[in-house]
């Protein structure tokens, strides 16, 4: 029996549920090797991209928040 | 048109001057990475200016925080606007140096490397949570792709004037790693 199915039916399901069997079971590579490289992808490409995922970001709970402690009220003079 | 386009087209028939910052810029010296807004950095003189522009482009003011404006896009798939004001004297220094650049199909100026690098410290001080990973990660990647010897002198300069000494150190560790 997993964790959500003995839980109460009136209590709400937490925000991001992980199923209890999850990460016992999983073996993952080794990847401490990787070399990092530069992508090929153009720019303007990679920008197009980013603006067609804004409706998903925006979506997402605490966008606004996260937006607004973004910005660094301290004026910057050079 | 891209918002930078429009932001040319309006800034040219009132003579002002914008700098493209934050993520586009930090792509344009070399480091690809996602960015969900658009900023541009103006003389803070020009503030009404600016916002008149911002929102006779259809952009919704949001929040004002002082040293900087932020709209949000009139359309789901527009960047968001955010504007950061500074000193008519900053903003001079900033433009003499500053790096041409094609941007989504506008010619745009964003600062010279060094610039970008002071603007990306005093965030770094003076910043909050995510948005201090989001700039230790944005100075060390562009170090990187520039070659920048964190041992030299103008780099720990930087971090003098715009930041402090342990966050230099941090920077230091992270790229001897």
């Amino acid at each position: 029996m997993n964790e959500s199915s003995a839980s109460s039916p009136n209590e709400p399901a937490p925000a991001c549920a992980v199923p209890a069997q999850f990460g016992d079971h999983l073996e993952l590579p080794d990847w401490s090797g990787q070399r990092p490289r530069q992508t090929r992808v153009p720019t303007d490409e990679w920008l197009a991209y980013c603006r067609s995922n804004l409706p998903l970001i925006r979506s997402k709970p605490g966008y606004q928040e996260r937006r607004l402690k973004s910005k660094v009220s301290v004026e910057f003079v050079l | 048109m891209s918002v930078f386009e429009q932001l040319n087209r309006e800034a040219a028939k009132q003579e002002l001057r914008f700098i493209v910052i934050g993520g586009h810029a930090v792509m344009q010296h070399g480091y690809q990475r996602g960015t969900e807004d658009a900023d541009i950095l103006v003389d803070k003189n020009d503030r009404v200016l600016w916002q008149r522009i911002a929102e006779g482009l259809g952009y919704k003011f949001h929040h004002d925080g002082g040293a900087f404006l932020q709209y949000d896009a009139p359309e789901a798939a527009a960047w968001d606007l955010d504007i950061m004001l500074v000193p008519a004297e900053t903003f001079h220094r900033l433009w003499a140096e500053i790096q041409p650049s094609q941007l989504e199909g506008a010619s745009v100026a964003v600062p010279s490397l060094q610039h970008l690098l002071a603007l990306k410290i005093h965030a770094l001080k003076h910043g909050h949570g995510l948005r201090v990973l989001k700039d230790m990660d944005d100075v060390a990647n562009l170090v990187l792709a520039n070659r920048v010897d964190v041992r030299s002198e103008w780099f720990r300069q930087l971090f003098e004037k715009h930041g402090n000494m342990k966050l230099y150190e941090r920077i230091v560790r992270i790229l001897a790693e």
